[in-house]
Order: C-alpha cells, then sequence, then structure tokens
C-alpha cells in the first residue's frame, strides 16, 4: 500500500501544485492588456478554445541561431494601455521589468531545410463552453472587419508565468453572450 | 464440450474411466484458476464508457460554474478512480476484473483532471506537454495495479507522444523522453512474461511494442533522413531476431509481433529498394557530414545490438541463425553503401535477395509442413514479379506467362502439401 499512497500522493500533487502557481498569478499578477487577432479550432481533450493571435514579433539572428528552448520577452505599454514585447532575451530580465517566459516554434521539414520561426505567446487559447465558441468567432470576426472595435486579451503575469484572464470586444467580455 | 468428448474416447475405448477422471480434474482445476474472462471484458468495457463519458463532460465546459467548484470538481473523478482503486487492491485483490477496469477508470480519471485543470486556467500548452504529464502519472498505475490493460493505453500513449513532438508539433524536435518511457514499458513486459506468460495480455505487448518502435523510430531523423533507411532495415532485422529469441517454437502468427513485424517491415522495405529509381534518388540524399550525423549512429547502435544479440545468444539457440533475415541485418550495410556508388548493382542484390528469401520460405514451409509459410514465399515472389512487371519491358506474352507459372506454382505447392499431409494421416492410422 506503500506505492499505492505514493501514487496517489502524485496525482494529486501534480494538477494542485499547477492550480496553485495560476492561483498566486490570478491574486498577485499585474495585469496586462494585449491586442489580438482569433480563429477558432478545436482541441479533443480540452473542450472548444479560441486561438488568439498577437502581432509578430521580429527575432534576431542571436534568438534564431540559439540552442536554448526557452526565452524571456519584456513589455512595454502604449499610451492607450495596450502591452507588446518589447525585447527577447535569453535570459531572465534583470530587476523587476515585467516579463514572460515562452518558445520560439521552429518548424522544420524532414526532406527540406525550409525553416518558419515565430514567437509563441503562453496564452493563445481561450478555453469556453463549445457552443459558445462559434458564436464568440463570429463576433471576433465581425469586430476585425470593424476597426472601430478593439478585442484584446487580458493577461496576469507574474515571475514569468501567465494566466490568461478573459478576452474582450470594446470592454465586454466574448463569454457574454 | 470437454465432456462430451471424455465420453466419446470412454465409449471408444481409447482411455479407461481412471484416465477419464484424471482429465475432468485436471479441466476443473485449470477453469478454477482462471479469471472470468467476460467478466474482465466487461468491467473494463464499463470503465471504458466511464472514463470516455467523463472525458466529454471535460469537453463541454463548465463556464456556469464558479471558478472555485470547477477546480474542486476537476479532481472527483480522481477521487473516485483511487477509491475504486484502493477497494480492488485491499478487498478484492484476486479479483484481475476489478483490478484491470479500476486501473483503466484512474487512467482515464487522472486524464480528465490534467484536462479540467489546464482548460481551467486555459493554460497554454501543446497536446505533447499534456500527453507528458498523463503519461507520467500513468507509470504507477500500471505497476501499482499490475494492469496489462493500463500498459496497453500507456503504450499507445508513448507512441502517440513521440508521434506528436516528432511529426505533428511545429518544432518536430526528437522525442527522447520517448526512451525511458519505453523503458518502463519493457519492464512490465517482461514482469507480464513471467508472471502471465502467453496470456493475451503478453500477446497485445507482443504487437504494441514492435509496432511502437516502428512508427516511432522515423521521429529520431533529423537532418539526415537518408541514413534512416539503414535504422529501419537493422532495427526491423532486430525486431525478428528478438521474436526468435524471446518466443522460440511459436507456431502461431499472432502470438508473435515481434516476429511478424519485423519480417513484413523488412519485406516492404526491401520491396521498395527493390526498384532502381530508389538507388538512384537515396544517392543524392548522402549528405557530406556524415560523422556529425545523430542518425547514422543511431543506425549503428543498432546494429551492434543486433551483432551482440546474435552472437551472444545465437550461441545457444542455433534457431536464431536460421533464417536468411538475421544475416541481412548484418550484411546490409555493405549493400547500402554499394548502392551509393553502384546503384544498378544494388538493385540486382535486393532482388537476388528478395527471390531467394521466397524461394526459402517455401523450402521452410515444405520442410516444416506448414501451409502459411510456404504461401507466404509463394506470396514474396508473386510481389516481386509484379514489382519487375511495372519496371521492365518484357512483352505482354512473357508478363502472361510467368503470372501463369506463378499461379500454377501455386497450386502445385498447396496440392503437394496437402496430399502429404493426407498420406502421413493414412499411414498413421494403418
Amino acid at each position: 500500500m506503500l506505492f499505492f499512497t505514493l501514487m496517489v500522493a502524485a496525482q494529486w500533487l501534480i494538477p494542485g501544485k499547477t492550480i496553485w502557481d495560476h492561483e498566486q498569478v490570478l491574486r498577485q499578477g499585474e495585469q496586462f492588456k494585449f491586442l489580438t487577432l482569433p480563429v477558432d479550432p478545436n482541441d479533443p481533450f480540452r473542450g472548444k478554445y479560441v486561438t488568439l493571435r498577437f502581432s509578430r514579433v521580429a527575432l534576431d539572428s542571436t534568438i534564431l541561431s540559439s540552442a536554448y528552448k526557452y526565452v524571456y520577452c519584456t513589455l512595454i505599454v502604449d499610451d492607450e494601455g495596450f502591452a507588446s514585447v518589447d525585447e527577447v532575451l535569453l535570459e531572465v530580465p534583470p530587476d523587476n521589468q515585467a516579463y514572460f517566459k515562452t518558445e520560439i516554434s521552429n518548424r522544420k521539414a524532414i526532406f527540406l531545410s525550409r525553416r518558419n520561426t515565430r514567437l509563441v505567446y503562453p496564452f493563445e487559447r481561450f478555453f469556453m463552453e463549445e457552443h459558445k465558441a462559434p458564436r464568440a468567432e463570429e463576433r471576433y470576426r465581425e469586430a476585425i472587419r470593424d476597426s472601430s472595435k478593439i478585442t484584446y486579451a487580458l493577461v496576469r503575469i507574474k515571475n514569468g508565468t501567465t494566466v490568461l484572464e478573459d478576452v474582450l470586444i470594446d470592454g465586454h467580455s466574448i463569454r457574454e453572450d | 464440450m470437454k465432456n462430451a468428448a471424455i465420453d466419446e474416447l470412454l465409449q471408444a475405448g481409447v482411455i479407461d474411466e481412471l484416465t477419464a477422471d484424471r482429465i475432468r480434474s485436471y479441466w476443473q482445476s485449470k477453469q478454477g484458476g482462471n479469471p472470468n474472462r467476460l467478466s474482465i471484458v466487461f468491467s473494463v468495457l464499463g470503465a471504458l464508457l466511464a472514463g470516455l463519458g467523463v472525458i466529454l463532460v471535460v469537453a463541454h465546459n463548465w463556464d456556469d460554474l464558479p471558478h472555485a467548484i470547477r477546480t474542486i470538481l476537476a479532481f472527483v473523478p480522481m477521487l473516485i478512480g483511487h477509491l475504486a482503486a484502493w477497494y480492488a487492491l485491499k478487498k478484492k485483490p484476486e479479483s484481475r476484473a476489478w483490478r484491470e477496469g479500476s486501473a483503466v477508470f484512474l487512467l482515464f480519471a487522472v486524464g480528465a483532471c490534467l484536462a479540467m485543470v489546464s482548460q481551467i486556467y486555459h493554460i497554454e500548452g501543446e497536446l505533447k506537454d499534456f500527453l507528458f504529464s498523463w503519461i507520467l502519472l500513468t507509470i504507477p498505475i500500471m505497476f501499482v495495479m499490475d494492469s496489462a490493460l493500463a500498459a496497453l493505453f500507456y503504450g499507445i500513449a508513448i507512441s502517440w507522444f513521440a508521434a506528436e513532438i516528432g511529426y505533428f508539433n511545429r518544432s518536430q524536435e526528437t522525442p527522447y523522453a520517448y526512451l525511458p518511457f519505453l523503458g518502463f514499458l519493457v519492464i512490465f513486459y517482461w514482469h507480464i512474461r513471467k508472471t502471465r506468460p502467453n496470456s493475451n495480455y503478453q500477446h497485445f505487448l507482443d504487437w504494441l511494442i514492435p509496432l511502437s518502435l516502428c512508427l516511432t523510430l522515423g521521429t529520431f531523423s533529423d537532418d539526415a533522413p537518408a541514413y534512416m533507411w539503414l535504422a529501419y532495415m537493422v532495427m526491423l532485422a532486430l525486431l525478428y531476431v528478438v521474436g526468435k529469441w524471446i518466443i522460440p517454437n511459436e507456431r502461431s502468427i499472432r502470438a508473435n509481433g515481434w516476429l511478424v513485424v519485423g519480417l513484413f517491415g523488412s519485406f516492404i522495405l526491401l520491396f521498395i529498394q527493390s526498384f532502381r529509381d530508389f538507388w538512384v534518388y537515396s544517392k543524392s540524399m548522402l549528405l557530406e557530414n556524415w560523422m556529425e550525423q545523430d542518425e547514422l549512429w543511431l543506425f549503428v547502435g543498432l546494429w551492434l545490438l543486433l551483432l551482440t544479440l546474435l552472437v551472444y545468444y545465437g550461441r545457444k539457440n542455433q534457431e536464431l541463425w536460421r533464417h536468411p533475415l538475421s544475416y541481412l541485418g548484418i550484411v546490409y550495410p555493405l549493400i547500402y553503401l554499394l548502392g551509393q556508388i553502384y546503384p544498378l548493382a544494388a538493385t540486382i542484390i535486393i532482388n537476388s535477395v528478395l527471390l531467394f528469401l521466397g524461394l526459402f520460405h517455401i523450402w521452410m514451409g515444405a520442410k516444416r509442413d506448414h501451409l502459411g509459410i510456404l504461401n507466404f514465399g509463394m506470396l514474396v515472389i508473386s510481389i516481386l514479379v509484379a514489382c519487375r512487371f511495372f519496371d521492365t519491358d518484357m512483352t505482354f506474352a512473357l508478363r502472361g506467362l510467368l503470372f501463369l507459372l506463378l499461379g500454377g506454382g501455386f497450386f502445385l505447392a498447396n496440392n503437394y502439401l496437402l496430399s502429404r499431409r493426407k498420406e502421413e494421416i493414412h499411414n498413421h492410422e494403418n
């Protein structure tokens, strides 16, 4: 029964730690707004979600040629209060600069030498109730066509960890019908 | 049915009463030790359906519930799974149905918990990250519950994980984590071979592990895919030899997945290489910096493993050396290298090898009185002829004659074997 107890402990601890870490970010993290452009796919294990796309970040040769799996993105907030990526670094930024930790996607075709890299934002998926997601997607498409509408993601960040709180169109949550 | 057979033999005077009683006692003792397979099947089916139901509920999303309630509910299926597993271990330790059913349910409940937590917090993560965590938490389920079905799902999950990283993921990295995961599966497989030998559970894994290796070997390909041909040919020969080594003298194909996967996989690759275009194309795929290619060292490692197996175990088990595929795995690198310089020579050699292997199986089938092996040999030659049908300039008349000869050969060989069997039975009766 010792091994059974250890098994149960491990199976509670791992998701439990995830919850704890993310709750800390939600309660104590700084809030940022990121302008978005979405698409709507389906993840069979985790329900329907809206994929959010953010502005593409130019990556210099140092980042592209680096063997590091993770990079650290510092943020800059414009006059309208929207955040965007300022710098992409290979190490944790010094002092108390707001940043998030993420990966660079590096697609290598098996038989060709073509490469297609981009910065992966760690908050690109917003899970929704499956019947609401298509309607949300429809509202997004309308919002994109209408240049007066502003869509953005509300993200809490603490010590490089991000938690996506909500997605809004002109200040209204996408969850609202 | 067994009792009816015993009664028939008793009436015919083949066995006496004492022998009949002993046979009946023997069958009864076997049945007493055997678990009720139907109850295991229904138990697992019920657990699977319940588990899938949990997953579907997860996918529905629970936007209307408060955040805290959703978080608590995420753990409920896992709590139920743990209670069921505890009950199976403590109160029903001899019941295979309880062990397998509770293990499968717990496996899905753990997956559901991880999925729900990541959904509640909109955790950005690839499918590979989810699978990694799920696989990690499934390892103890397999061993603590001693569940072969959990091992089966685990084997599928690790193969999917490797494919997700190596083939489908945007980064297409190498799934090194697959290797220790596979190690755990092999350890469990060895445990099953000792505790439940020749069971269906072992046969599942006899197929799953070789198929998983075939699927995932390609994920270790990076910048030099040309060398993967070498790696695959050697690995398939290795699977064949392993099949001969760990499951010797087994006549049933379904019981030896290692051998079948190794054999059929080798033939598929050989048929592809029997076309001259393959050698012409592969010649251009070799890179200059061959010493720096991981795939080359992967192939070297597999080749050394094959050689070690053949030399060390081949001394005790001559059967390992009896099939030409064992030798092919060792000498294939030379054929491949030759093909880089003289494509036509390699084409001729491969076609000759295929012809020889076809004839060898026909001979072996006739010698062992095994229709399956004999017909397999005929099939190999038929496919070889069909392949050459498409890439040579034979006249239709000649092609037609060849197929007639092949068809006739099939008929004669089968007829000969069947009539020989009848003669042997007739001689035995007399």
